[in-house]
């Protein structure tokens, strides 16, 4: 039967010209469509390294001096410390939160802020995403972040009393500076020149959604009334942010709707809530204003649309053979071909000439590859990690190829269907019969 | 002898928006194994749409058919499919070859839908395009080959699958007198030697004489 | 020849003889048309003059800034800074008004006193020549002046939605306090509001950026971005070397270098170039009013050849009556004309079946249509309203039709020239 199709395949060509070259066309336009949406749509979906379900950040503002509301003596560095663990003892206190965390301002996972420092070792230096957290506010478990090294111990993390010289970092870049992923005691240098110990290395998280999985670490940061900032202390004084970590079977899109109310109704001294939202609605605003969600909505309406010209075409084709191939169809019949035997060589003719045309597409398309590379994860740091298939050329091109191979299937052969069936189903008498 | 095809009470009417045809009335026929039996009428007579009731390509209104003891009314399309394969082969007016396929591709369609491997249905395709003289024309397309020649082809495709019944629906109609000269000696060749049934269609009275029996219709009915 | 008459009644026997084929033929212009009116609105809205944006074509952006320390020893890079507005922006013969509008503190929050409530609002610190670029109509009120600037008064004017949530209408709204930031700040204007998707221009509310503490704190850089209206009879060329004078002028006091990446720019530079420029002023990402018709005809030609297989199919089945019209005396280019405007009867169906759901698709997508091509997105704080202005335009209206001939003419020319080819005594003798 194989050869058969072949054989009409091949006898039919100048039938299928159009067809043929629209189906390289449009194999060409997939991979400059469906390539860098399949990626972003797996950057975007992959697991960050820890729990973003259940979290809420709730972005806490100063009233500034010169508006009535402004109480100046609030304002003195100790009254500032205080009323900020007050507010964070009022966050806690609400009982579908099962505990909370301070963050820096702007700084947190699927923040605003980002920044990368250096770290060292005496043969390598890396740059990893640094964020800052404060000690013994249960930050890792509030995040859900989990160990990497069997010596790393969460619980123990949240609790200790960090050094200034202390830090926690990421797996993999525990894995590039000491070509080791245990690397619990080992001593780096980071850009602010003092020995530093590591205490704790964790699995790889992401810093935020558009970027893949990335080298990160955590410094130590205690908050201050003084507006100075050394790298120790962070100040406060125009505001931070809390994270939630919401109890079991909380939903935290319904958490936010619930209790904006009871968020604006949290003030101490002069701080308030100026900002609540869960932090899958922050990814979302990330992806939107990086234009991802654009980019993905745009790649999914042009690979639909093209696909949908691909079935129009392969339907208007085989029609198009309608009345010759129901004279032959009547003939298979009229020896012994079932109706579907008949629909499923015609369909076995569409989808070998969209693998042919698929193939040479993707060799074409390989070409521009090879010189100018495939779709890459959006990084705005120095480093990606390669353990993703999207930085593995020859496994990217064929999990896109593959893809792509399928939606034109699908398409041809559902475009093949229609006509198909009406023909395979003619009546033999009415298609054989004399003028 | 064995009755090889019985149809008894058939009736066949077409119906369309506007008008219905009684293509054949309340035909009873008996054809034995290994008979050549002819089929004439006037155009329009009802003799095609008998052979396709035969040749299982139509179903009947009402009445039943047998083909070598098996009642086809209660067949499935699938089993239909499979009846024909096994037991009929066709020949046509217009030859109805594929003419995307070469000689030998033509001949061998019967034998795909049997799955046959593909060295014995060439063995098998080549014996039978021996017979009727065209082995050395296997790679030759429909274009390229008299009237006669397609004939030939079409004959040796109905033969290729061992059918014991052949239907030919004016064999001869699209050719010369030669030509047709030709076809007639194959066909009681087939008959004779290979003692298959042929039902066959004319319009030619000097061919039909040939055959064992006549069987004549007019306006649907069986007259002779 | 053919009437008129005869022609359409042909077109529409085709859609009863053939409907399945005219269906697949209607919904493929349909869909190529949908893609090209979608990407045609876009344009529409973002460049044609649209309420209150209605001189776009005499506004003139200046955003990003350069400051390199003359000395080498820094660099930064923002938009002005409160004193770079007034050495550069003053008295510039070639604009008619500089709208000022501030980066910073979005969006605001509106408290009413003695309510607990906290509205969000996006609100535009800005200054009095804003109304004047922006065309802004007064249902109620007036906009602030330089008077109210030069006498501190905190003042606002508000859009017809905000102040109809705060005090359900607008006459009630004026002279009403309300708490911007928590700062006491009197409403004094209400005006029409415009839509979110013209962002430049957009507010809830309206404040002078001087209401923001420490609106003059200076430095190299600032949050300050400026629009333009050049006076009529001058051009933007006038407009840059005004402002590259008295750049120039203000540098040479100071020991900082600014550079403006050859700006102002244009409306049309500015919505499609990019928030980022090169060391040349050159817009990164700038894609061009050549690189949108590409794309339009790529989405117009790909379907075309789908299409023209119907109608190869749709020719064949009627290859009869082409022959008999032929043996009675009628010409290639007749019976060319006759198949070609049959065909645009039926494309002209599926091309206002096209536009109509480009409607319906900018409708239901247009909280983020209007934003891609926009290479840093800012979310709509508001859910934007489409206007009648924004989809019923003669210029769309003329691209439907432009669209519907190209279609037409990619698709059947060939083929139909191709068929006509045929003998006569062929096509007769043609099964049917």
């Amino acid at each position: 039967m194989i050869r058969f199709v072949f054989k009409n395949l091949w006898n039919r060509r100048a039938v299928n010209g159009w067809l043929t070259v629209e189906l390289i066309i449009i194999a060409i336009l997939a991979w400059i469509i469906i390539d860098p949406l399949v990626v972003s749509v797996y950057d975007r979906n992959s697991s960050p390294g820890y729990d973003i379900d259940r979290l809420v950040l709730l972005s806490v503002s100063a009233t500034s001096e010169g508006t009535y509301r402004y109480n100046p003596a609030a304002s003195d560095s100790v009254t500032v410390i205080d009323d900020y663990f007050r507010l964070l003892s009022m966050a806690a206190e609400n009982p579908q939160v099962q505990s909370v965390t301070p963050i820096a301002d702007g700084q947190s996972l699927e923040g605003e802020g980002m920044m990368t420092q250096s770290l060292s070792t005496e043969t390598d230096t890396v740059f990893p995403i640094k964020m800052f957290f404060v000690p013994g506010t249960g930050f890792f478990s509030t995040h859900g972040i989990t160990a990497s090294d069997p010596k790393t111990d969460i619980a123990d993390l949240d609790s200790r009393p960090f050094s200034d010289n202390e830090i926690v970092i990421t797996r993999e870049l525990a894995r590039r500076l000491f070509h080791d992923e245990n690397a619990v005691g080992r001593v780096t240098v980071p850009h602010w020149g003092v020995e530093t110990v590591l205490v704790g290395v964790i699995d790889d998280v992401r810093p935020k959604s558009p970027m893949n999985v990335t080298t990160m670490y955590f410094r130590p940061c205690r908050p201050t009334g003084d507006r100075e900032f050394d790298g120790t202390k962070m100040p406060v004084n125009d505001g931070f942010s809390i994270m939630l970590r919401l109890k079991q079977g909380v939903d935290s899109e319904k958490f936010v709707t619930d209790n904006t109310e009871w968020a604006n109704s949290l003030k101490a001294g002069n701080f308030y809530v100026s900002k609540i939202s869960s932090l899958l609605q922050n990814k979302r605003d990330i992806e939107e204003a990086w234009g991802i969600s654009n980019s993905e909505r745009i790649g999914s309406a042009l690979a639909t649309f093209f696909l949908i010209n691909l079935f129009l075409g392969v339907v208007g084709t085989f029609y198009l053979q309608t009345r010759r191939r129901s004279t032959e169809a009547g003939i298979m019949k009229a020896f012994g071909a079932s109706p579907s035997r008949i629909a499923v060589t015609m369909i076995l003719e569409g989808l070998i000439l969209t693998f042919v045309t698929w193939a040479a597409g993707c060799v074409i398309f390989m070409q521009y590859a090879l010189k100018e590379g495939l779709a890459a994860s959006h990084a705005n740091v120095s480093y990606l990690l390669n353990e993703s298939w999207v930085s593995h050329f020859w496994v990217h091109f064929s999990i896109i190829a593959a893809i792509i191979l399928i939606l034109m299937s699908i398409a041809v052969a559902v475009g093949i269907y229609l006509p198909a069936r009406k023909i395979a189903n003619t009546d033999i008498a009415y298609s054989l019969k004399e003028e | 002898m064995n009755t090889i095809i019985s149809l008894t009470g058939i009736n066949k009417l077409y119906r369309t928006k506007e008008i219905e045809t009684l293509a054949l009335e309340n035909v009873n026929l008996s054809i034995n194994e290994g008979e050549f039996v002819s089929v004439m009428g006037p155009s329009g007579c009802g003799k095609s749409t008998l052979l396709n009731i035969i040749g299982l390509l139509d179903r009947p209104t009402s009445g039943t058919v047998k083909i070598d003891g098996v009642e086809a009314s209660a067949m499935s399309d699938r089993s239909l499919a499979r009846f024909r394969n096994n037991e009929l082969g066709f020949v046509f007016q217009n030859f109805h070859l594929i003419n995307s396929l070469n000689v030998i591709d033509n001949v061998e369609i019967p034998l795909l839908y049997r799955n046959t491997p593909a060295k014995r249905r060439r063995e098998l395709a080549m014996k039978v395009l021996e017979r009727v003289g065209l082995a050395h024309r296997i790679n030759h397309y429909p274009s390229q080959l008299s009237g006669g020649q397609c004939q030939r082809v079409a004959i040796a495709r109905a033969i290729v699958g061992n059918p014991k019944i052949i239907l030919a629906d004016e064999p001869t109609g699209n050719l010369d007198s030669k030509m047709g000269a030709e076809i007639m000696e194959i066909l009681h060749s087939l008959n004779t030697d290979d003692h298959r049934t042929i039902v066959m269609v004319t319009h030619n009275e000097n061919q039909a004489k040939l055959t064992n029996r006549i069987i004549r219709f007019f306006d649907g009915r069986q007259v002779q | 020849m053919i009437t008129t008459k005869q022609l359409i009644r042909s077109a529409l026997t085709q859609i009863k003889t053939a409907p399945l084929n005219t269906a697949l033929y209607i919904s493929g212009v349909a869909l190529a048309v949908t893609t090209v009116m979608v990407l045609s609105i876009i344009y529409h809205v973002k460049l044609s003059p649209i309420y209150p944006e209605n001189n776009r074509d005499r506004m003139a952006y200046l955003q990003q800034v350069r400051a390199t320390k003359k000395d080498g020893s820094g660099m930064s890079q923002y938009y002005m800074s409160h004193t770079l507005v007034k050495n550069w922006l003053s008295d510039l013969k070639s604009a008619d008004a500089v709208a000022v509008i501030s980066d910073s503190d979005q969006p605001a929050t509106i408290m009413i006193p003695g309510q607990e409530i906290l509205y969000n609002a996006v609100t535009k610190f800005t200054n009095p020549d804003f109304f004047k670029v922006y065309d802004y109509e007064f249902i109620a009120g007036v906009p602030f002046s330089p008077d109210d600037i030069a006498a501190g008064r905190n003042v606002a004017v508000l859009n017809q939605n905000k102040a109809d949530e705060l005090f359900g209408n607008a006459e009630a709204s004026i002279g009403r306090e309300i708490e911007v930031n928590f700062k006491s700040t009197k409403v004094i204007g209400v005006v029409k509001p415009g839509s979110a998707i013209s962002a430049n221009s957009f507010g809830e509310a309206f404040l002078p950026y001087t209401a923001i503490p420490g609106y003059d704190k200076d430095g190299d850089v600032g949050p300050y971005i400026a629009v333009f209206l050049i006076k009529p009879g001058k051009t933007i060329d006038d407009l840059k070397a005004e402002i590259s004078e008295h750049i120039r002028k203000s540098d040479s006091t100071i020991d900082v270098t600014h550079y403006i990446f050859n700006q102002p720019y244009t409306h049309y530079e500015q919505t499609f170039g990019s928030a980022y420029v090169d060391e040349d002023g050159n817009a990164k990402d700038a894609k061009t009013l050549g690189y949108y018709a590409i794309v339009a005809l790529i989405l117009l030609l790909v379907p075309a050849m789908n299409l023209s297989g119907l109608i190869i199919g749709g020719i064949n089945r009627r290859s009869g009556e082409i022959a008999i019209r032929k043996s009675f005396g009628a010409s290639r280019s007749g019976l060319l004309w006759q198949l070609m405007v049959e065909n645009f009867i039926l494309t002209l169906l599926g091309a206002i079946a096209g536009l109509f759901l480009s409607y319906v698709a900018v409708y239901f997508s247009r909280q983020w249509i209007f934003t891609i091509s926009d290479s840093w997105v800012n979310a709509y704080d508001s859910v934007p309203e489409l206007s009648p202005e924004m989809l019923l335009s003669p210029t769309l209206f003329a691209i439907v039709l432009i669209a519907a001939l190209i279609l037409n003419i990619a698709s059947s020319l060939i083929p139909s020239w191709w068929t006509l080819r045929h003998p006569i005594v062929q096509s007769l003798n043609e099964k049917r």
